[in-house]
């Protein structure tokens, strides 16, 4: 077999068109038993979910997409209005659980006194606050009143003039906090 | 490809639009070499990966199932050297030298015939059974020749196929032609001529 016998084997054999020649039929007989005997292909389906899940996979094993889930888009401006809403939703909470209140400040008798619309509620919290940041304070109620009374460090330190910033309430002259709460008439 | 060369969240379209477009022609085609379903189809999905890799060589000129299928070939070839099957060849050997020797004579002669039902089975039978032989011995041979036959490969083309010079190209297909002559006689014996049966 030369060189060239065997190309013209291989042009017949991929079906071009060659000289009648022995390796031609040679090249002929096989190219007809091959494409003749060729297996009907398998079926399979076009799309398959499990298969492309598979294919991804493979594909985050190469490094080529995240192989993390990946969560649902939203929309920016659905983004934008749920966020508004949860903002809002929060306020409207917040609202609810501060009570109006109305502080007198500088009384005659050195007591402070406040409006509240649940007075307890306003009591157990300004206690809370000045013992959290290290008052010794005391609460009390008699007759509707919701009072606190408690002796203030002297210099006042600035978390103890923060919480009473925060409800209004005046440092006292003499370091004695005197607070009484009420209900709105 | 326009979608993959892109690249970011598309690919996970691209990829699926692949699977869809071509996973049944490429399996068909690996199946014919790789016995195995599930070995074929993760050649198939391999193959699949590497166009992505690549797809920036893609010329975008030609058509795009045929530069799929050169890779997939490119796997198979792989996958068939992996597998170590390769029996060696030594056409020295005093029986395949009559072998080659026999089928060169034969096909001086003109391809039978047969003109009847039973004898076209035989024929075929014969075939199948010597493929199958041939396959096992020699599979990175035998599947160049089925996809010269079936797809007409050129010369250059299995010179990329395989990676080989011009030269070296050429030994392979004669060892090709002589492998398939030893392996093949008893078919050619009845393919060919007056004696076929």
């Amino acid at each position: 077999m030369s060189a060239s016998d065997d190309l013209e084997w291989l042009d017949a054999l991929a079906g071009r068109d060659t000289r009648p020649s022995p390796a031609h039929r040679e090249a002929m007989v096989l190219r007809a038993a091959l494409r003749a005997g060729a297996a009907p292909a398998t079926p399979v389906p076009t799309a398959d979910l499990a298969r492309e899940a598979s294919l991804l996979a493979r594909a985050a094993r190469a490094g080529l997409i995240d192989a993390a889930p990946r969560r649902p888009r939203w929309p920016l401006p659905l983004a934008a209005g749920v966020l508004l809403m949860l903002g809002a939703a929060v306020l409207v909470q917040m609202l609810r659980l501060t009570p109006p209140t109305t502080v007198v400040r500088g009384d005659d008798d050195g007591v402070v006194h406040i409006t509240a619309t649940n007075p307890a509620e306003l009591k157990r919290r300004i206690l809370d606050e000045l013992r959290a940041a290290g008052v010794d304070a005391t609460g009390y109620e008699a007759l509707n009143v919701h009072g606190i009374d408690a002796d203030l460090p002297t210099p006042l330190p600035p978390q103890v003039g923060r919480v009473l910033a925060t409800h209004d309430i005046p440092v006292p002259a003499d370091g004695v906090l005197r607070i009484e709460i009420r209900s709105p008439e | 490809m326009r979608a993959c060369r892109e690249g970011g969240t598309a690919i996970e379209q691209a990829l699926r639009r692949l699977d869809r477009e071509f996973f049944a022609v490429l399996f068909a085609r690996a199946r014919r070499i790789i016995r195995d379903a599930d070995a074929a189809r993760d050649l198939v999905q391999d193959t699949f990966i590497k166009v992505w890799q690549r797809c920036a060589t893609y010329q975008g000129t030609s058509e795009l199932l045929p530069w799929i299928e050169a890779i997939l070939r490119h796997g198979v070839l792989d996958a068939l050297r992996r597998s170590g099957r390769e029996v060696a060849f030594d056409e020295d050997d005093e029986l395949n030298a009559r072998l080659a020797a026999h089928v060169a004579e034969l096909s001086q002669q003109d391809i039978a015939t047969p003109d009847d039902e039973l004898r076209r089975t035989q024929v075929a039978e014969c075939f199948q059974k010597c493929w199958e032989k041939f396959e096992a011995a020699a599979p990175s041979h035998a599947a160049v020749i089925s996809w010269i036959a079936a797809d007409g490969l050129s010369h250059e083309e299995i010179a990329e196929l395989l990676d080989r010079s011009p030269g070296a190209t050429r030994e392979f297909i004669s060892q090709c032609r002589k492998r398939a002559r030893v392996h093949l006689a008893e078919w050619y014996s009845l393919a060919f001529g007056k004696d076929a049966p």
